[in-house]
């Protein structure tokens, strides 16, 4: 176990090594950069000034070379467009919020979607199945957009019980601000439910029609003796399986939800650095969010062997 | 001998988009108390769902409806789903044909073949470890307490079905159903759990319904022998009627797909056509229109049931008196002088 987390280990360093390089040579690769629109109008002086100032002005590779060895220090630099930002800055004020309504989505989604799902599988071709299949169809295929838009129509405008856009600022990104937080956590959590309601239905209904659900009756179980002993676990693993993935894209952030209902999170922030060219900025996000991803994978591949006996990924 | 499983008139239906699939359509089957009987037909004729119907495992949604579904003295269509459950796995057992996909992946097999008594026996902690243990090594497998650890991934397919076994005799039922049971496994492998089945029911006194699309492997094990096409028994006698004296046409079909070991020129026979759809009831017979021995009537009327024997019932217009002379295959007619030469000498049973 010591040894695959090692090669593990070794292995996302790699990566990450790699998606660092690339992104820095792609964002270098492209005319314009953090400074150009600011400067533009600047006599030629000021703006070689500036340039000298945020170190732009060096040839690519030396700057590839900096840029590297701070981020083995941990440091990606600080913002061009958003001076006295750091990426220290950006997690500790703008992740929190983004984070806090990616678990109040995910936590709102998924219980209600794996409840639709078993009563879906349970009361098979019923009307209750029929119209939780209807719904998270119609949730799947509905563009979030017109979504986000008719929430914010019916119970931000029309009647009126929450906010339709923003964030009071100052208020605590943990704590503060709930009435805020409603509409978006629908926005974004209703794709959990039919996403869930389906993966749990589809996995029951799979295990109910299995052979191995036949052998258990067979061998006389009560119906609840099979369910508890032969279908829960079996029907529990893509769920089990797909949760570490869905929670560590919750936290970091909704681009799309954040823009729609305008939260400062770390998703919209994200958005601001690329049009803005913030080179650090797009590094440090870019390399967190691959680290966070491999290390899901990881966590991932832990938990299907976890619940899973046929899968041995690690076979020395 | 008495009858332990009688089936009388034993129709099932499936509700399906296309329309109602009649799967079973008037089974008439009896098992006698410690017989084999092997029932034997194409895949998709209806043999699973019979035996199915009559443990009460079929989906929600079949329609079940016989004159008679009993079980020694019990009326099974009367019982309640309770009741059900008290005789499966204890009295009427059941083993399937693929044990990989019939045992749960993720359950240590000891676990599987326990939960029968757990269950049915209130066993628990080292006594129930002991009983698995125990059965498993009655199933001729070495190192009980190793096998009882694995995940059926773990075993080989020869090893999972003995498992299934277990688990099915574990409960000392008084009749086995065991569905195509080798049809997965290598022709050694086949051997070896047609014998296991074979020890086991004579040392338990088993009542057994071995089902199987192969003629061929009950020559050896069954007493009697049911055929059955599209959701119906064509015909039913003892082995030695349905070897060596078929009546009906498919049943030398049958026969004639089988290879023969004792004559390697032999040319093999395959039934023209595929079964029919059961989707329709047709008018006649079902199998008319693959029957090269079809007559008019068989497109228009439903086949007689023929007794010929204490033993032997036909469902076929060839048996009707009013039927023109006809001559089986030259392969059948080898039977039939087979058959009449052991009759004479007094010997068939
Ligand atoms: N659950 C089901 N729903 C619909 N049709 C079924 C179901 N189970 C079996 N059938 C149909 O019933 C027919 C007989 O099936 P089966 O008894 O499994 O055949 P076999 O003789 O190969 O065991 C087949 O045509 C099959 O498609
Ligand atoms: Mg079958």
């Amino acid at each position: 176990m010591l040894k695959v987390i090692l090669r593990r280990l070794v292995a996302l360093i790699i990566s990450l090594f790699l998606i660092a390089s690339a992104t820095f040579f792609l964002l270098a690769a492209v005319p314009g950069d953090a400074l150009s629109a600011q400067t533009d109008k600047l006599p030629t002086a000021a703006r070689k000034q500036v340039y000298r100032n945020t170190g732009l002005d060096k040839p690519v590779l030396q700057r590839y070379e900096i840029t590297m060895t701070n981020m083995l220090h941990g440091d990606f630099g600080t913002s061009i467009a958003d001076p006295g930002m750091t990426m220290h800055t950006v997690l500790k004020e703008k992740l929190p919020l983004s984070a806090r309504l990616g678990l109040q989505q995910v936590l709102f989604g998924i219980p209600l979607g794996l409840l639709l799902g078993t009563l879906a599988a349970v009361y098979k071709n019923t009307w209750l199945d029929r119209s939780v299949t209807i719904v998270s169809l119609l949730l799947m295929s509905v563009p979030s957009l017109i979504l986000a838009l008719l929430l914010q129509s019916y119970f931000g405008g029309t009647l009126g019980w929450f906010p339709i856009i923003g964030w009071p600022e100052g208020s605590n990104l943990w704590l503060g601000g709930w009435s805020y937080t409603v509409l978006p956590t629908l926005a974004g959590g209703l794709g959990y439910i039919a996403r869930y309601a389906r993966l749990l239905k589809n996995s029951m209904l799979d295990v109910l029609s299995s052979d191995y659900v036949l052998t258990a009756k067979t061998k006389g179980l009560t119906g609840r003796r099979v369910v508890m002993n032969h279908v829960v676990r079996n029907a529990a693993i893509p769920i089990i399986t797909s949760l570490p993935v869905t929670v560590a894209f919750s936290i970091t952030g909704s681009v799309f939800v954040e823009s729609i209902f305008v939260i400062p999170g770390i998703g919209q922030y994200f958005v601001q650095a690329l049009t803005n060219r913030d080179v650090p900025i797009i590094m440090g996000e870019t390399v967190l969010l691959a680290a966070l991803y491999i290390v899901t994978l990881f966590i991932t591949d832990l938990l299907y062997m976890a619940v899973d006996p046929r899968i041995k990924l690690y076979q020395n | 001998m008495s009858d332990i499983i009688k089936i009388k008139n034993l129709q099932v239906t499936f509700p399906d988009e296309a329309g109602p699939i009649y799967a079973v359509r008037g089974v008439n089957l009896n098992l006698k108390h410690g017989e084999t009987l092997a029932l034997v037909g194409e895949s998709g004729s209806g043999k699973s769902v019979t035996t199915h119907a009559l443990l009460g495992i079929l989906p929600k949604d079949a329609e079940v409806t016989a004159d008679q579904l009993q079980f020694e003295h019990q009326d099974l269509q009367s019982l309640s789903e309770k009741d059900l459950t008290l005789i499966r796995g204890s009295q009427l057992a059941l083993v399937f044909q693929d044990p990989l996909s019939a045992l749960n992946p993720t359950m240590r097999v000891g676990k599987q073949i326990g939960e029968v008594l757990k269950y049915h026996e209130h066993l628990h902690g080292k006594k129930l470890i002991a009983a698995v243990n125990a059965e498993i090594k009655a199933v001729d497998l070495d190192n009980p307490a190793l096998i009882a650890s694995k995940f059926p991934h773990e075993l080989s397919g020869g090893q999972r079905q003995r498992v299934m076994i277990a688990m099915a005799l574990i409960g000392q039922p008084k009749v086995l159903i065991a569905d195509e049971p080798t049809t997965a496994l290598d022709v050694t492998l086949q051997a070896q759990i047609l014998d296991l089945i074979q020890a086991q029911k004579q040392k338990h006194d088993l009542s057994v319904i071995f089902i199987t699309h192969d003629l061929g492997i009950v020559a050896n094990i069954a007493d009697r022998v049911a055929i059955m096409y599209a959701g119906e028994i064509v015909e039913v006698g003892t082995a030695n009627e349905i070897f060596y004296y078929p009546q009906h046409p498919y049943t030398w079909g049958l026969l004639d797909s089988v290879p023969d070991t004792d004559d390697d020129q032999e040319q093999l026979f395959t039934l023209p056509g595929t079964p029919p759809d059961l989707h329709q009831k047709s008018k006649g017979d079902p199998f008319a229109n693959r029957n090269p021995y079809a007559l008019t009537i068989d497109f228009e009327a439903t086949p007689p049931v023929t007794q010929l024997s204490a033993t032997h019932f036909v469902k076929s217009w060839l048996l009707d008196p009013r039927t023109p002379a006809y001559e089986p295959p030259v392969s059948i007619q080898k039977r039939w002088q087979t058959y009449r030469a052991l009759a004479k000498e007094g010997t068939h049973d």
